[in-house]
């Protein structure tokens, strides 16, 4: 017993000699779908139609450079996968595979709910604004979407209840409509010359134009925003949360936190 | 044996180390490109579904060659043609851009920022935006 204990003691000080030996080399830990999530209460409140508070990841509002100022956004960070934060919804897998029939990666859909929603399925008709829901998607944009998935793939028709506008209120009928606005988005990039369009570069294509999205895409991350982007004028940077000076990797870095390890998700899996 | 297991795991660390991809850097500047910006109205650059698109030849029926990033390498003293330039993409190919979509580079937002044209380790193209 003894014996073994000291064999373990040794194998213990050997990984440590190895560890010490080769400083120079950072190891990093993978944690396969982010930490485990931790449970939340789920409760409703009078009129808020069954809203749900987030049930993964947020934690802080910093910055990529440890400055609120760097962020581009308010919203909570996470590091986690937004494909858990929309699989722990009861239409997240449907969602998933409405967005991989159109050849679409369910990880980048993900993405892009945790940030509109936190893949809730957020109703604001009553404001007077048609963009609603977990893809918080107009009611043309999603009509317009919607053919073009439909006639890319026939076959999803089956899959879905209404394939009118009030499909718009359910989050995995609108997956659909909010997958095809991702291709889109990548399909365009790649012809620019984006090799493997993320989750994070439709965000630029959409937040300031194609053109835009594809110089940002392609940017160093030590360039600023308002240098890649000459036609944005500051008023309009301050608008969408970006400060004067900001550059490109700590705009990144911001909409990631936002995103979660699905920032990076390549858009396309076809 | 014990040394040998400790040099096994070192290269271990460097073998994992060196699977990483490096970072592409710039290794020149293009001086026989110029770095020009598209000009748009607010309608035309959030129009998403007909972005501005290269042109395979210098005609307006040409196929398209992929959409425009926003600055577009131009080659430099380029004669127009049929209101078309020379112009080249990420990859280096030949594509054409309208002349009546140029402008000089000038950010709007950080006005003292300069643009050239570079060529990258991964042998693609792109743009510095320098103070």
């Amino acid at each position: 017993m003894k014996l073994r204990v000291w064999r373990y003691a040794g194998r213990l000080s050997l990984l440590t000699i190895s560890a010490l030996t080769c400083p120079t080399i950072a190891q990093t830990v993978n944690v396969p779908n982010g930490l485990p999530q931790t449970p939340i209460a789920t409760y409703e409140e009078l009129g808020m139609g069954g809203w749900k508070p987030p049930t993964a990841g947020a934690t802080a509002t910093v910055g990529p450079t440890g400055n609120s100022n760097a962020s581009s956004s308010s919203t909570p960070t996470s590091s986690g996968s937004a494909l858990d934060v929309m699989n722990a919804q009861s239409w997240g897998y449907q969602a998933g595979a409405n967005a991989s029939a159109l050849g679409v990666n369910p990880d980048a859909l993900a993405a892009t709910c945790k940030v509109e929603s936190q893949c809730q399925s957020i109703t604001t008709h009553a404001t007077g604004s048609t963009i609603t829901g977990a893809f918080q998607m107009s009611d043309g944009t999603y009509q317009e979407e919607m053919a073009k998935a439909l006639q890319s793939n026939p076959g999803l028709a089956a899959s879905i209840g209404d394939s009118g506008l009030s499909g718009q209120t359910d989050p995995a009928t609108q997956a659909i409509a909010a997958a095809q606005y991702l291709k889109d988005a990548a399909v365009q990039l790649q012809s620019s010359g984006v090799d493997n369009p993320t989750a994070l570069d439709t965000r630029a294509f959409y937040n300031f134009g194609g053109t835009n999205g594809a110089a940002v895409a392609q940017a160093d991350s030590d360039m600023t925003m308002a240098a890649a982007m000459p036609d944005v004028s500051q008023d309009t940077l301050t608008k969408n949360g970006i400060v004067p000076g900001e550059t490109v990797g700590q705009w990144r870095a911001a909409v990631a936190a936002q995103m979660g390890t699905s920032a990076n998700a390549p858009v396309l899996t076809s | 044996m014990k040394n040998a297991t400790l040099l096994a795991l070192c290269f271990g660390y460097l073998g994992a180390a060196q699977a990483q991809p490096a970072p592409r850097h710039v290794i020149g500047t293009v001086n026989n490109y110029t770095c020009m910006m598209l000009q748009l109205t607010d309608a035309q650059r959030m129009d998403f579904n007909h972005p501005p698109q290269f042109k395979a030849a210098p005609t307006d029926d040409a196929a398209d060659a992929g959409m425009m990033p926003n600055q577009v390498a131009v080659a430099t003293g380029a004669e127009p043609q049929n209101g078309y330039v020379e112009a080249m993409n990420f990859a280096g190919r030949l594509v054409w851009v309208p002349t009546r979509l140029l402008a000089p580079y000038h950010a709007k937002a950080d006005p003292t920022a300069q643009c050239r044209v570079v060529k990258y380790s991964d042998g693609k193209y792109g743009f510095r935006y320098d103070h």
